[in-house]
């Protein structure tokens, strides 16, 4: 089992939630060393050849986009860290936020310093009211040593950094909704292009990353990239936050580099199935992904294979799904969760989930019939196709998931068989919102 | 850009969305949510197209053509996409669409017949929104509703108001209002609907409808006939659906200086042409009351009042088409050679205004212009339209906005630079500018005034004027050097206060031909008539010098008992003639007041020209077979003349007809703040609304009656309360009237807008003490309970 | 949702509209702090009523409509009365695996409401939510500001007893 050693590092050390200690194991010096002895450049070469890629689930390089930004002469420019944390199944941002918020503020100082923005913004979502204080501490401590505001550390360099709080929507961990909550709107995706880097927050280039993806830069400055591009497997570089959940003893967030196997994950890192029961479905990445099934026990979790596989490494939030559960059920929760979430702006997302949860409550009442099955898989291939955002087009992957795993359990609710697994009953209540 | 659509070439000279080189190339991609007034959404996906070498399928609407792309629109993947997209929408829908008010114009239904599957997998279950809606004239059914959002769009970004909204998320979302109100005038509310229409127009199904013309007839019934707007002089051009002689609907259609909006008046005023209360045929009054008679009765009536030396007046109003007008001017001088033909305008216009700014100015220039400058009251109500483009235009334009304006209004809030002076003192205001402008910015100017507007510029010193009339100090300054700075700005105005003389369009008109010299091509002048401009180059305004008082007076499309200047010698003839005929096609309070009523054709019923304020000849057509007992124009005055035995020709070139107007005057004397005024009740026209809209059933709804405007926060120190009424009385004048809190009224200031045709309040006005004819009266206020009678 | 409580008469307090306008002068424009505050809003005056947002609406300078746009999209505010104490459970995939369903109905009946009431003396407002991200914690909770997790029915009347007051 590996031990942290970007994102949790020192996570265990008391007092590392304030800056004494912090800096004590070396923290800031990563970003002194980026700010007294690198270009902006340079530090933008540095990400680019460690391969980091972004952490939120686009999976986007961030090197690169770090360069877009640097690239725009237009200033003023942003850096947002979205720590929206809406993905079912994910909770690896909230340990930084929480214990070891200066990790935050020194990766985004240096992102700050590479892309020149001056100003940046932290997003937390409504419900993470505690995590919010934690961090205007942090920023509070950070700017009484003169690391963050004006003149840093005696340099020409300023960060002025806030913390903002969204008002409770999933959407709003998608890069242009969140850049909307933060205009005071609507949290509605836009269209794209222009893209965040070059017209983001009120128009201006920003460089928005997932808080988990600033984690890793000062590691990766102090240490240097190949260091970090050796760990992990051919195509992902480095370690992630893995979250595994569900029907696991041991659930929690362990970093661990790419390649660790669905198997390893659960038996070593979660001490295995709960109650020792068996294995019947994990969603790697979330709501949002297709769920894997006995076969890929020996998977190498990285992007590249969970994709080849079928499904989505995402924000690599594994949600186990043991046996003796109904996955009709499952596939309901998952599908009234995107129904909530559906910002409402297109006809696919808005219309097409819906549509999907009235199949399934149907199916579960027993009123279902057979062709629906159908009907949802093809509603499902249009809304991948058609849908304005992620949100959408990712929709109705757990649902067909299970119907390609388990279909059997679908056309035996559609017969009227009576359902006896966990789930299976007549569902307690259904108010939504 | 050389691109591939369907396999055809095609090349592109300019950026542009797939959607619009599809539409250039005459090929069909279905849109909902995409309307070429308002800003693109990519919300409801039928736009889909695919390009050859992409996996993925995007929105025309979004996406940019680039060179040497081959795009497809009508593939398998396609097709599956649109049936899906109108499966779900239609499954939410309900089905009337054989009772549906929309049924025939609808796109869904368009939609549906071309691109759906033939059947649909969602079963029908229409959504749980209510479809009662008890706003007037503007029916919302959110059943029907599609989400293309483009309601929501036009009222924000093209009217400015912000009413409607997308509410709520995902399948919840519907498009509402705050808190799901019904759509009401509510003037505590800067932003409250104007009812203009342009959310049902532009609404592509049936959720959004006119109440006014639900069920009069389908979209395909009738004919559609072009014509032009009645009321202001914007001259919006309007299309009216006209079945069975009975006008169903009118709508807004493409023109020069409306685009293709309207505002309530002509989107549901014009209804008034279908009201019952029209002049039917002749009346005669016998006994005191107005009885029916036949037109050989009536004429003889007139023609047993004159002789050959009886002083014969016509007053005619700037609503008859110019073919009418010059008719009647033929008739008056060869009829009665001791006779006058003279305009009386609504609000009042009695002096020679009527050719102020004479240039042409095309709407247009709006856009051009980097500063805009208006001045005058609430533009944006008096000239609804005029608001829009002045808004939209720079928007496109980029140009910057200065409003003076004492009111809060949209386009006040708007604006780059807001100045609200009280409204008695914008003349001053104008007048300070000017010598701002001489004395810090000599090089700007194309002219050098002359001693007396010197003197008039001299006499309204810049912080004597800002102090009185409530301005910032140095705030005049700014403004003068915007105005200096601006390459080409345009000055707007319009008469909503009470400004019996003109001062505010002459101001204006010095001080944009100092800037612009002989190049000036003169102001925007809001009228308030839709032929005011034509009628200024056949009749004349002034009030003329003749000995004695006409016997005979004939009114025509005029009524100068409800809004002319209160104790203007128009007023007093019409009270003082021993004969009075009106020739209306309502029944207005001159009407009421006549011996002889003869009918006039509505706008509806009539071909002709109006030349709205900005010189553009528009041309109405007759939409409406009027009855046989209402003759045109012509026909009245040549039956007049049989009745007295006469002969009259028209359209004779050998006329003696010629422009009867003269320069306009020059400002007088500016109008120097004094200190100390007691309590003052500044006085303004209410332009939206004449006798032609108080008759269109549940325009009380929008319009509510005249009463006493009072900021709500001004409320409790006066002694007042809203819904309560208040007693005010000048010197011997007095009169009752309701209080409304109203947003818009500056802190500090009292407003009451004279309704035309309120006879109460023209004479309050007309008796009240008014310090040398200053639009505001020194007055006493009482606060009274609202058990008191109302009128 | 019956909520017998006379609907309560809030316009804006002055202490509030001074913490208000606090906060607008931290930002760089008032629809930036628009989210924000909301929260400051619904925090004094209980939840978002139609007096309170028409006044908020005048003091933020932008449309009623606009704001109520903002206010009905997100999750958190809540333009109907709601109770002192709001509970949030988590109904999402790994809650429900770990039976947050039995938590609810634990917590309704303890409460004597239907998950999404409020109770009668406006103490508690039951709200099934969706993921809370504490699904290492399942099932979850937050009750106000405080997350907590893993609850048990079992543990529901003494976590209640601790807000009743």
């Amino acid at each position: 089992m590996s031990a942290p050693r970007y994102i949790y590092r020192d996570l265990e050390t008391p007092g590392i939630l304030h800056l004494e200690a912090y800096r004590a194991s070396g923290g800031y010096r990563a970003f002194e060393k980026a700010l007294r002895t690198m270009t902006p450049a340079d530090v933008v070469e540095v990400v680019k050849a460690s391969r980091l890629v972004g952490r939120g689930g686009a999976g986007f390089p961030t090197g690169l986009k770090w360069e877009l930004v640097a690239r725009e002469p237009v200033q003023p420019k942003f850096l947002v860290a979205n720590a929206e944390e809406g993905e079912p199944g994910t909770f690896k941002d909230l340990p930084i936020m929480t214990r070891v918020p200066h990790r935050l503020i020194e990766g985004m100082l240096i992102g700050a310093w590479a892309v020149g923005a001056r100003e940046g913004v932290i997003v937390c979502r409504g419900e993470f009211m505690e995590p919010q204080r934690i961090l205007r501490a942090a920023i509070a401590e950070a700017e009484a040593a003169g690391l963050l505001g004006e003149r840093i550390l005696g340099t020409d360099f300023s960060f002025k950094l806030w913390v903002y709080r969204t008002a409770g929507a999933y959407i709003c961990g998608e890069e242009t909704s969140l850049l909307e909550a933060l205009e005071g709107k609507p949290g509605m995706p836009r269209i794209r292009p222009p893209f965040p880097v070059s017209a983001g927050l009120w128009a201006r280039p920003t460089a928005l990353n997932n808080v988990e993806t600033f984690a890793n830069v000062p590691g990766i400055i102090l240490e240097g990239a190949a260091a970090y591009a050796a760990l992990g497997t051919e195509k992902n570089s480095g370690t992630k936050g893995y979250c595994i959940s569900g029907h696991v003893n041991r659930p929690g967030v362990y970093e661990i580099p790419f390649g660790v196997t669905l198997r390893s994950l659960i038996d070593d890192y979660a001490a295995g199935m709960l109650g020792g029961r068996a294995f019947k479905a994990v969603f790697p990445g979330g709501a949002s992904s297709s769920c894997l099934t006995a076969e890929h026990l020996d998977l190498p979790l990285d992007f590249h294979h969970v994709a080849q596989a079928g499904s989505m490494l995402g924000s690599a939030a594994f949600m186990v799904v043991g046996e003796g559960v109904c996955m009709v059920e499952v596939a309901l929760r998952l599908a009234r969760f995107f129904r909530h979430e559906s910002c409402g702006k297109c006809i696919p997302c808005r219309d097409g989930t819906y549509q999907i949860v009235r199949i399934l409550e149907r199916m579960k009442r027993g009123e279902g019939v057979t062709c629906e099955i159908d009907d949802i898989v093809d509603l499902a291939s249009v809304m991948r196709q058609a849908a304005f955002c992620g949100l959408g087009q990712a929709a109705p992957n757990p649902v067909l998931s299970c119907i390609k795993h388990f279909r059997q359990e679908f056309e035996d609710h559609c017969a009227g068989k009576p359902c006896d697994l966990l789930g299976g009953g007549e569902i307690p209540y259904g108010h939504h919102h | 850009m050389d691109i591939t659509i369907d396999g055809r070439p095609l090349t592109i000279d300019r950026p542009m969305s797939i959607l619009e080189a599809a539409r250039l190339a005459g090929v069909d991609i279905p849109t909902l949510c995409w309307h070429p007034r308002v800003s693109i959404l990519g919300a409801c996906r039928l736009c889909m197209i695919e390009i050859v070498g992409m996996n993925r399928l995007l929105a025309a609407c979004t996406t940019r053509v680039a060179d040497k792309m081959e795009i497809l629109t009508d593939t398998p993947a396609l097709r599956k996409v649109r049936q899906t997209m109108l499966e779900l929408l239609l499954c939410q829908h309900p089905m009337d669409c054989p009772t549906c008010v929309k049924g025939g114009a609808c796109e869904l239904q368009a939609l549906a017949y071309k691109w759906s599957a033939p059947v649909n997998r969602f079963p029908e279950n229409p959504g749980a929104y209510p479809p009662v809606d008890v706003s007037p004239f503007i029916e919302r059914d959110s059943r029907k509703c599609v989400l293309c959002r483009r309601c929501v769009r036009v009222c924000h970004e093209v009217r400015g108001v912000t009413v409607l909204g997308a509410m709520h998320r995902g399948h919840l979302k519907e498009i509402g209002t705050y808190f799901a109100q019904p759509l009401n005038r509510d003037f505590r509310d800067p932003y409250n609907c104007e009812f203009c229409g342009a959310c049902i127009d532009i609404c592509p199904v049936g959720a959004l409808n006119s109440r006014q013309h639900k069920f009069r007839a389908r979209s395909w019934e009738g004919a559609l006939v072009p014509t032009v707007c009645p009321f202001c002089s914007v001259g919006c051009l309007i299309s009216l659906q006209v079945k069975e002689n009975e006008l169903v609907q009118s709508r807004p259609r493409g023109g020069l200086n409306n685009h293709d909006q309207a505002c309530f008046r002509g989107r549901f005023a014009v209804d008034f042409v279908n009201s019952p209360r029209r002049v039917a045929g002749p009346l005669l009054r016998r006994d005191g009351v107005l009885v029916p008679v036949d037109a050989a009765t009536g004429v003889a009536a007139l023609a047993g009042q004159v002789r050959p030396e009886t002083a014969v007046m016509a007053l005619v109003s700037p609503r008859l088409t110019q073919e009418e007008t010059a008719d009647l001017v033929d008739a008056m001088a060869q009829l009665f050679p001791r006779g006058d033909v003279r305009a009386v305008c609504t609000m009042g216009l009695n002096a020679a205004d009527i050719p102020l700014g004479i240039g042409a100015r095309p709407w247009r220039d709006l856009e051009e212009a980097d500063l805009i400058v208006t001045a005058g009251l609430d533009l944006t109500q008096s000239a609804p339209v005029a608001g829009v483009r002045i808004r939209t235009g720079r928007a496109a334009g980029g140009g910057r906005l200065a409003v003076l304006d004492a009111r809060d209004t949209l386009l006040g809030s708007e604006a780059d630079l807001w100045l609200r002076p009280a409204g008695a003192h914008l003349p001053a205001v104008l007048a300070a500018l000017g010598g701002l402008l001489v004395a810090e910015h000599p090089e700007r100017l194309a002219v050098r005034p002359d001693a007396a507007l010197a003197a008039i510029f001299a006499a309204a010193p810049p912080a004597a004027v800002e102090a009185a009339a409530g301005l910032e100090p140095g705030s005049l300054r700014s403004l003068a050097a915007q105005i200096a700075a601006a390459k080409t700005p345009i000055f707007v105005a319009n008469r909503g206060w009470f400004d019996p003389s003109g001062q505010v369009p002459r101001l204006l008109v010095e001080v944009d031909r100092l800037l612009a010299g002989t190049d000036s091509k003169g102001i925007v002048f809001l009228r308030t008539d839709c032929n005011s401009r034509g009628t200024a180059e056949l009749v004349a305004a002034a009030e003329p010098e003749i000995d004695g008082e006409p016997e005979v007076l004939i009114v025509v499309a005029a009524d100068p008992l409800g809004t002319a200047i209160p104790g203007s010698s128009f007023e007093s003839w019409t009270r003082s003639a021993k004969f009075l005929v009106v020739v209306e096609s309502t029944l207005t309070p001159t009407a009421e007041a006549a011996h002889l009523v003869l009918p006039l054709r509505a706008f509806a019923e009539k071909d002709g020209t109006f030349v709205a304020g900005n010189g553009v000849v528009q041309h109405l057509k007759a939409a409406l077979a009027s009855r046989a007992t209402v003759p045109p124009l012509r026909a009245t005055l040549t039956a007049i003349a049989a009745g007295l035995g006469r002969d009259v020709t028209f359209d004779s070139t050998e006329s003696p007809r010629k422009p009867r107007w003269s320069p306009p005057e020059r400002p007088s004397a500016a109008l120097v703040p004094r200190a100390g005024t007691a309590r003052c009740l500044h006085l303004r026209w209410s332009p939206l609304v004449d006798h032609r809209v108080r008759i269109v059933p549940e325009a009380d709804r929008i319009f509510p009656g005249p009463a006493l405007e009072v900021h709500p926060g001004d409320l409790a120190g006066l002694g007042l309360a809203e819904g309560g009424q208040a007693r005010i009385t000048s010197g011997p004048a007095e009169v009752t009237v309701p209080v409304r809190a109203d947003w818009r009224t500056p802190r500090g200031q009292l407003y009451l807008p004279l309704d035309p045709g309120d006879q109460r309040l023209s004479a309050f006005v007309r008796a009240a003490v008014r310090p040398e004819g200053w639009p505001l009266a020194c007055i006493e206020l009482t606060g009274l309970a609202p058990a008191a009678e109302l009128r | 949702m019956t909520y017998p409580l006379a609907p309560p008469s809030y316009t804006i307090a002055p202490a509030t509209r001074e913490r208000l306008a606090k906060l607008l002068a931290e930002y760089p424009s008032k629809p930036a702090a628009l989210l924000t505050a909301l929260y400051l809003v619904q925090a004094e005056c209980n939840h978002l009523s139609d007096p309170v947002l028409t006044e908020f609406a005048a003091i933020m300078e932008m449309p009623k409509s606009v704001i109520y746009e903002v206010a009905t999209f997100y999750s958190l505010y809540s333009t109907r009365p709601v109770g002192r104490n709001i509970i949030m459970v988590c109904q999402n995939l790994c809650c429900f695996l770990r039976g947050t369903d039995e938590v609810i109905m634990a917590i309704a009946r303890e409460l004597g409401i239907k998950p999404g009431e409020t109770t009668p003396d406006g103490q508690f407002t039951l709200r099934p939510v969706e993921c809370l991200a504490a699904c290492e914690r399942a099932p979850a909770i937050q009750i106000n500001e405080k997350l907590m997790g893993p609850v048990a029915p079992a543990d529901v009347p003494g976590i209640l007893a601790e807000y009743r007051r």
